[in-house]
């Protein structure tokens, strides 16, 4: 019991925590899916944002092109001397400064044209410093000013990376240079701030693609990444410097959480965007990586944007609070099998126990409702021979098909058509009339005093007392009258009163009832030869070959002389002609003592209920004789 | 007996705090108004790397948005180290001869003196017939209204006083007021005012070599040995060394000397607002 409760106890357990670890996934699942929607919602603000600086760089470019001054200036500048160019450049800077100082409000940290060769002619950020060669590093400088074609995106430079929309100018099919409007990530992220209620945004340059190719002085202005050391960020000394302390307190928490949480480093190097919710203290935090690739579509930077995220502190709590449910019905289940298990095993030990008392009875107990077979002792499976039910029933469907039809004794043919079982007609019958008679595996016949219990409302308690010893006189008369004294075979007198018995009991088996009618070949011959006394012998021999070679249901019939007739339980003709065949090789294979071999012919036939018995007697006799004179020794169906 | 004995340890742990938090080595400075928190910290990072690996000195920025300020901030104790021009170091001597200059910074073409100019952009005609408006960096600046004065008066015959004139708070934005014909000239440090040549100015006309930017200290928040372990290590830095460093170290320091300023008078009030709205 110990070992089937254990068992109990693994299984539900294991199945509780394959249902708490599925909980345990799912609520994972439930936490990304809201962070990746929250990635997705960055990535759709942060090229709104861009989108947005795309329009006024658009502005501003059409604008320029509209100015006939500022073109004249240019064309003039192309083909100007030093002298005149540096003059040239200031006119510029003196037309155009009021349009910087409104781009600037708009955080366009550049405004910066380039010469048709693509350097450097006029930085409105930083107006003094002009004429470097941008071609070699600056690849939207380059396409603007080689393919002619606008270019924007992300990209490195010498001083500061940034968000770049180049155009190039031609004026009058003269190709003058290019323009260019550059938009910090400060700008990106105060526009993102109004849209995305985030704590705060920040970028990380990746070192190989831009840090290492921003001016070595300009460095100072980048510091190694917290994330990881292959990124670089603003320098925090600098930033400081500027205040937002409380800010960076929140982010430096934030980013430690981050690096702790699993799979980060990879995830940052995979250079694909992601999204990491953390919970902490009850506090839900979701932190995006929105990678950013530059104009050579590489991965050059990372956006990085902190929220706190209640949220997923609520998507948690709900699953847990599943889970401790789960686990409470999961302890009710247990609890509840254990106590279906230990009534189970209670009702096995007292059954076991009544079991126990019914097979010490030394008579038979049988439970039934009359129709349905349900429960023997020991005693009826000693009795009639069988393992156990089930084996018995396979053969029979009822105790009352053993009762055999004596004089005195309750068979079936009593039972009346107004009564529902045979039960029934016993609980009619007086108690003392209440006896019945079964043959056991021996064969022996046996006398019963029935007594029949309410077990419930359906089923009875029916006990078969052995009274054989009180009925010995009886029936040892009741076996002479039904058995041939020699060979112990039935005699005609079973024939008559069984037969309709026999037939009725085969009949709602949905059998036929199969007769092999036979005798023994010159058996004049051997009571002549070798007197009376070798052909009772060859007789009783006779019918103890057959006896061994059929069932016990079988009836074996002495008919009169050497003449037998064995009737039996069958499905066809054809199953009837091989019995009879099986019994004619045994017969034939015997060796008689003084005998030495006999043979026997057969008559078989499958008994017609439009005809009577005696008219299928004769039939199978009549087959017989068609056996005999066909030259004997065999079987005529 | 034992209370003593306790009191007595308080007063020396207290006493031995107050020496380390002195020999601790963090001295609060005084970086140049005039530029962003970000270039400052840009320029003095070598100078902070070497006072720290050296001497175990902490710099800490006090940063101040005009030189009055830093002034103020001497005379309270509150700054024990700055970067000043002349004029505003003289300034300071007037009325506070606690400050020193130990250190001076050379200029590109090796020299620890400068010049301070006037520049206006080449198209803009320069005619003395009507008030001219001049940009100026800031009241203390040295090549503010100091030596732009001077300048206009010894090439001009003009006197500022005379003028429309403003502070602009740097020498780039004077410089750069000009090129955006906000103004007409622009008083500024030779160096800075030659940078914008690519932008179409030309130095009209300029002074004679004055000293240039140092480090000077308070000798009332600093002890003399102190002073003397700064200035020895500053200078014991071989031209290299300085050189990598870069920016406004990168040519090199020299000893200061308080009569290279004797050829800086002042006989006149420097007014501390500009007569132009």
């Amino acid at each position: 019991m110990k070992k089937l409760f254990a068992l109990v106890f693994i299984v539900l357990f294991l199945i509780t925590i394959t249902i708490y670890k599925y909980m345990e996934i799912s609520k994972d699942e439930a936490i990304q899916n809201l962070a990746d929607k929250t990635l997705e919602f960055v990535k759709i603000a942060n090229k709104a944002v861009l989108d947005t600086y795309m329009v006024v760089a658009k502005k501003d470019f059409f604008d320029i092109m509209k100015n006939g001054e500022v073109l004249k200036i240019l064309s003039k500048f192309k083909y100007a001397t030093i002298d005149e160019q540096n003059i040239l450049r200031g006119e510029l800077y003196r037309l155009l400064y009021k349009d910087y100082e409104l781009l600037k409000k708009l955080n366009v940290r550049q405004f910066h044209f380039h010469t048709y060769d693509g350097k450097s002619l006029l930085r409105f950020h930083l107006p003094y410093k002009n004429g470097d060669n941008l071609m070699s590093f600056r690849k939207s400088v380059k396409i603007a000013n080689t393919k002619f074609k606008p270019v924007s995106g992300f990209e490195g430079g010498r001083v500061y990376p940034g968000y770049r929309y180049v155009f190039p100018i031609t004026y009058d099919e003269d190709h003058l240079g290019s323009v260019e409007f550059s938009v910090s990530f400060e700008g990106i992220e105060k526009k993102l701030k109004n849209i995305v209620p985030f704590y705060g945004h920040r970028i990380i340059f990746d070192k190989e693609i831009i840090y290492n190719k921003i001016f070595k002085k300009n460095r100072e202005l980048f510091v190694e990444s917290k994330f990881s050391s292959d990124y670089y960020s603003e320098n925090y000394c600098i930033s400081k410097s500027n205040g937002d302390k409380e800010h960076d307190k929140f982010v430096d928490k934030v980013t430690k959480l981050v690096k702790d949480s699993p799979n980060f480093m990879k995830k940052l190097n995979s250079k694909k965007s992601f999204a990491i919710p953390i919970i902490d203290n009850n506090l839900g935090y979701i932190v995006t990586f929105l990678n950013v690739k530059n104009i050579d579509n590489k991965s050059a930077a990372y956006v990085i944007s902190f929220g706190k995220f209640q949220d997923i502190v609520g998507i948690q709590q709900r699953y847990n609070n599943l889970v401790f449910i789960g686990l409470f019905v999961a302890i009710f289940i247990y609890l509840l099998v254990i106590t279906v298990l230990f009534q189970v095993q209670k009702i096995k030990v007292e059954a076991s126990k009544l079991q126990k008392f019914i097979d010490i009875q030394n008579s038979i107990v049988i439970l039934t409702n009359g129709v349905k077979f349900k429960f023997a002792n020991k005693k009826f499976f000693d009795f009639f021979g069988y393992r156990d039910l089930e084996y018995f029933l396979q053969e029979h469907y009822c105790i009352c098909e053993h009762f055999l039809e004596m004089d005195n004794f309750f068979n079936l043919s009593h039972v009346m058509d107004s009564e529902d079982s045979w039960v029934d007609s016993l609980l009619n019958l007086q108690g003392s009339k209440r006896i019945v008679s079964m043959r056991d595996k021996n064969s022996i016949i046996h006398a019963f005093s029935v007594s029949i219990n309410k077990y419930d409302e359906d089923n009875y308690i029916i006990d078969f007392s052995d009274i054989s010893d009180t009925m010995r006189e009886k029936i040892q008369l009741q076996e002479q009258v039904i058995k041939d004294q020699l060979t112990k075979a039935y005699n005609r007198v079973y024939f008559e009163k069984n037969i309709d018995s026999l037939i009725a009991i085969n009949r709602e088996k949905g059998k036929e009832t199969g007769i092999i009618f036979f005798d023994i070949d010159h058996f004049k011959n051997v009571n002549d030869t070798y007197g009376h006394q070798v052909g009772d012998d060859v007789l009783k021999t006779i019918v103890k070959i057959v006896n061994s070679n059929i069932r016990d249901d079988d009836k074996l019939i002495r008919w009169g002389g050497e003449e037998f007739i064995i009737i039996f339980c069958t499905s066809s003709i054809e199953n009837v002609y091989k019995k009879a065949e099986h019994l004619r090789v045994s017969i034939e294979q015997y060796r008689f003592d003084e005998v030495g071999s006999l043979t026997c012919s057969f008559g078989v036939i499958l008994h017609n209920d439009s005809y009577s018995i005696d008219e299928s007697i004769k039939k199978a006799d009549a087959k017989l004789y068609e056996a005999k004179n066909s030259g004997r020794n065999r079987v005529v169906v | 007996m034992l209370i003593k004995k306790i009191f007595v340890l308080t007063l020396c742990l207290f006493y031995s705090t107050l020496v380390v938090a002195k020999d601790g080595y963090t001295i609060n400075f005084a970086p140049l108004p005039t530029k962003s928190s970000s270039q400052n910290v840009k320029d003095f990072l070598p100078i902070n790397q070497f006072l720290k690996e050296k001497l175990s000195l902490h710099i800490n920025y006090v940063y101040k948005k005009d030189y009055q300020d830093i002034l103020d901030g001497f005379k309270d104790g509150t700054i024990d180290m700055a970067y000043l021009g002349p004029l505003p170091f003289i300034s300071l001597r007037k009325d506070y001869k606690h400050a020193e200059p130990i250190v001076t910074f050379k200029q590109s073409d090796g020299s620890s003196k400068y010049r301070c100019v006037l520049a206006k952009f080449k198209n803009d005609i320069f005619t003395k017939d009507k008030k001219i408006k001049v940009a100026l960096t800031q009241p203390l600046s040295t090549c503010g209204y100091l030596m732009t004065n001077i300048l206009l008066k010894d090439k001009f015959n003009l006197d500022l006083k005379n003028q429309k004139y403003k502070y602009k708070m740097s020498h780039t934005n004077a410089l750069i007021s000009v090129v955006k014909g906000e103004f007409l000239l622009a008083g500024a440090k030779k160096s800075i005012a030659s940078k914008f040549k690519t932008l179409g100015m030309e130095i009209i006309a300029q002074s004679k070599l004055l000293p240039g930017f140092s480090l000077v200290v308070n000798t009332k928040t600093l002890t003399k040995k102190q002073i003397l372990k700064i200035q020895e290590s500053l200078l014991s830095v071989s031209q290299s060394e300085y050189k990598k460093w870069g920016g406004i170290s990168s040519n090199g320091l020299v000893k200061a000397h308080l009569n290279d300023y004797d050829s800086l008078n002042v006989d006149f009030k420097i007014p501390k607002k500009g007569n132009l709205k």
